[in-house]
């Protein structure tokens, strides 16, 4: 019981920061006309790629295909490179901003060991785990673990959850690989 | 969500079998954490015994679901769908309880 509370106030301000981060990131880039605009485009030609590749072809016109096919592709990822990065460049300015504000504001708040890990982490985790923690004791757990953790676990699925953003989608469009065709 | 755990053999676009994959993975990491706290588990075969635990429950989820797992990029994609995050949640939810329960 003495850990516990620490613990759960330390997991409602990064939920609620990451939704705070969601509107932040909602009222500077995800409602603007531009934005929407480009995301219609963008699953607009996502779905023609989609239905182009599903397509079935005579042998001789299987060429062709995979002409229009890598057309359509680099066309899409012209498009989306200029466009998303951008974005992207936002979303990271917004998360860099509240990572490393809330962090620098907890870490002022948590000098104490926030909870008992129940396993004793390698030397690399423990850095992180024992982060200007008093002792030798390797299982106890500063407030940094806990943020960490918070972010990598609730954030995502907050953000997820919320769907805000970029589509799993528009984020796969920036990472198009050349196609293959079995022969 | 809902569709991934009442439909069986339903047809799945990528996108939403990926989603089902990620959201059905922290439905395990939530009540595992918790489970593993009470318990008092400690120490990395634990840990290590969730993320095996976690890899077997989604691949016979999708296997119930009849799929090629080919079309959706192959079991090295559907494995890694929210595997980062449904670790943390479930580390997250194991401290909390382990420390509530235990001290």
């Amino acid at each position: 019981m003495v850990y516990s509370l620490d613990c759960l106030t330390i997991v409602a301000v990064c939920v609620i920061a990451s939704f705070v981060s969601e509107g932040v990131l909602y009222f500077w880039i995800y409602r603007s006309a531009s934005f929407r605009s480009l995301k219609d485009q963008l699953e607009r030609t996502a779905k023609k790629l989609d239905v182009l590749k599903q397509q079935s072809v005579a042998v001789g016109k299987q060429k062709a295909k995979e002409k229009r096919v890598e057309k359509l592709e680099s066309s899409i990822k012209r498009e989306a490179a200029k466009e998303l990065s951008i974005v992207r460049f936002k979303q990271a300015i917004v998360m860099f901003a509240f990572g490393i504000g809330l962090y620098n504001l907890m870490s002022r708040w948590y000098v104490a060991p926030v909870a008992k890990l129940p396993f004793v982490p390698f030397s690399f985790v423990a850095n992180l785990s024992h982060r200007l923690l008093p002792g030798e004791d390797m299982t106890d757990c500063s407030m940094a673990f806990i943020y960490a953790l918070c972010q990598a676990g609730l954030r995502p699925a907050v953000t997820k959850w919320l769907d805000l953003g970029l589509s799993r989608k528009m984020v796969a469009m920036q990472e198009f690989q050349p196609p293959t065709y079995d022969k | 969500m809902q569709g991934a755990v009442t439909n069986l053999r339903q047809t799945w676009e990528k996108e939403e079998m990926l989603d089902a994959i990620y959201w059905l993975r922290h439905l395990l990491a939530l009540p595992c954490g918790i489970v593993w706290g009470v318990a008092g588990l400690t120490g990395a075969y634990a840990l290590l015994s969730f993320v095996a635990l976690m890899g077997v429950a989604t691949l016979a989820w999708y296997r119930t679901q009849g799929i090629d797992e080919e079309d959706f990029g192959g079991h090295q994609v559907l494995q890694a769908e929210g595997l980062g995050p449904a670790t943390a949640l479930f580390l997250l939810t194991w401290i909390i309880t382990y420390s509530f329960v235990r001290f």
